[in-house]
């Protein structure tokens, strides 16, 4: 992760912490629309932050559909009042589902449509307008601490995508690659490796004044090691970091993987796996076949949780409205505020 | 490469959508925004687990996010049956009705001020009025401030 990743990430984080804050409920207090424009502005940031996906037509719809979700998940948790904060929640959802389904994910994309925007969403409608005729509550209009927990939001997400982008992305020291890139070996009349051979290259300095310099080569990549001695010389002289200390060929200890253990699976595997043109054929096999057992026990809670929410709702009702009612936080306008229905 | 940028992306937009339910989750009074709040922050595990899944090429991120939904929609469920009930013993949506449940040690939540209703934030639909006045319950004017 570079300096400015990190100058960016932080930047990021301070402006959507101040952009939330901003934009949460806060009385009639002004400042709404500054927090928008710091929540867009740290929105192009992370943006920045993303990686390039090197293909053009999923990237744009990518683009798109993450900004949308993003955009409308904060307004749904932002807007004042609730019918639009689920309305917001609802195209969120869509986004979601149409990520899902750039990912290959089809059945969760219609799943998600249809379990979430479709039931769940609905019924919360229904028992917001059930609820809540008005739609006006002086409490929609005010947040706890909302800057403390917009501070806590933007440090949890800055500091996630920091670690994401750590982790993702292996180092490489641009100046010990363009000098790879000159090195030629003794004996050759052309430069043996190019840049696209280089998967890691990281340079760290250990103690007295030595350096460990850790390459990773792609397996197609060619060093016989015989031209080692000779890379560590020239890397030693042409490398500024290294001859700005004046670093010997000795004080450099050069490790090298020629062929870095392939975790990730090609895209011909995932072709004839998770991208297959059968997904639902293969996802239901998977789903009934090594997760039986995780589908009973999901499908009995459905059930207890059906059983539960019918004994909580048809609970024995509060006999005496006005005694019963709890302790309700003082300064509020609502005079009568138990009903008995 | 581009399956490592497609995992990263993802897994910025999911690390995104959580910190923003969690924002609202913390922060938000109205019980039903705070439901809301909380699956967004599902919806935010949800995204990330299916790009975990593509990205090692393995149906357990798409198993795992099924589930997520059918928890999902049990947690629906009982919320809206706790919410219902909540509303039918303190007539309001307000979190802050049941600060009785708070521990011993922490002081009650008093409102400050009482936000003023503006003209601006009463966005009402413009009906066409129509027929008599229904006679008003009293009991409802109590209950419905602004209507």
């Amino acid at each position: 992760m570079s300096q400015s990743q990190i100058y960016f990430g932080a930047a990021a984080m301070i402006l959507s912490a101040v952009g939330m804050w901003l934009m949460l409920p806060r009385g009639n207090a002004p400042g709404r629309w500054i927090g928008v424009l710091c929540g867009l502005a740290s929105l192009v940031l992370y943006a920045g932050l993303g990686m390039d996906m090197q293909s053009a037509g999923v990237e744009w719809l990518y683009g798109i559909l993450a900004v949308t979700v993003v955009v409308s998940a904060a307004a749904a948790v932002t807007f004042r009042n609730p019918v639009y904060c689920a309305l917001w929640f609802a195209l969120s959802l869509l986004g979601t589902a149409g990520l899902f389904m750039v990912q290959g994910a089809q059945f969760l994309g219609i799943a998600t449509v249809v379990v979430y925007a479709g039931a769940i969403l609905v019924t919360f409608l229904f028992v917001l307008m059930l609820a809540q005729p008005e739609g006006h509550a002086y409490y929609d209009r005010v947040s706890w601490e909302g800057m403390l927990s917009a501070t806590a939001g933007a440090v949890l997400v800055g500091v996630l995508t920091m670690a994401v982008t750590v982790s993702l992305n292996p180092p490489i020291e641009p100046q010990v690659v363009s000098a790879i890139e000159k090195f030629i070996p003794p004996g050759a009349d052309a430069p043996r490796l190019t840049a696209q051979s280089i998967q890691k290259a990281h340079l760290a300095k250990i103690d007295d004044g030595k350096f460990e310099l850790v390459l990773d080569l792609k397996p197609y990549a060619t060093l016989p090691e015989t031209e080692e001695a000779a890379l560590k010389q020239h890397l030693v002289t042409n490398v500024p970091r290294l001859s700005d200390h004046k670093a010997t060929a000795e004080q450099l200890k050069l490790i090298i993987n020629r062929t870095p253990i392939q975790l990730n699976p090609s895209d011909n595997d995932r072709k004839a796996n998770i991208l297959t043109d059968q997904h639902v054929a293969r996802l239901g096999g998977e789903l009934f076949g090594s997760h039986l057992v995780a589908i009973e026990v999901g499908g009995t809670l459905l059930l207890i949780a059906l059983v539960g929410a019918i004994a909580i709702v048809a609970h024995d009702r509060p006999k005496k409205p006005a005694s019963d009612a709890p302790h309700l936080a003082t300064g509020s306008t609502t005079k009568g505020t138990s009903r008995h229905v | 490469m581009s399956e490592t940028a497609m995992l990263h992306n993802s897994l910025l937009v999911g690390a995104l959508l959580f910190g923003i339910g969690l924002i609202g989750f913390i922060s938000r009074r109205n019980m039903i925004v705070m439901f809301l709040c909380a699956e967004m922050m599902l919806q935010g595990v949800s995204v990330s687990l299916v790009a975990w899944g593509r990205f090692h090429d393995n149906w357990g991120g798409q198993m795992l996010v099924i589930f997520i939904l059918t928890v999902a929609a049990c947690e629906a469920a009982i919320a809206l049956g706790l919410i219902l009930m909540l509303f039918q013993r303190s007539g309001r949506l307000d979190i802050a009705a049941w600060q009785d449940l708070r521990e011993d040690s922490v002081p009650a939540y008093v409102d400050r001020e009482i936000v003023e209703v503006r003209e601006e934030n009463k966005l009402w639909p413009k009906l066409t009025p129509s027929g008599i006045e229904p006679p008003v319950d009293p009991e409802e004017i109590m209950h419905r401030e602004h209507v």
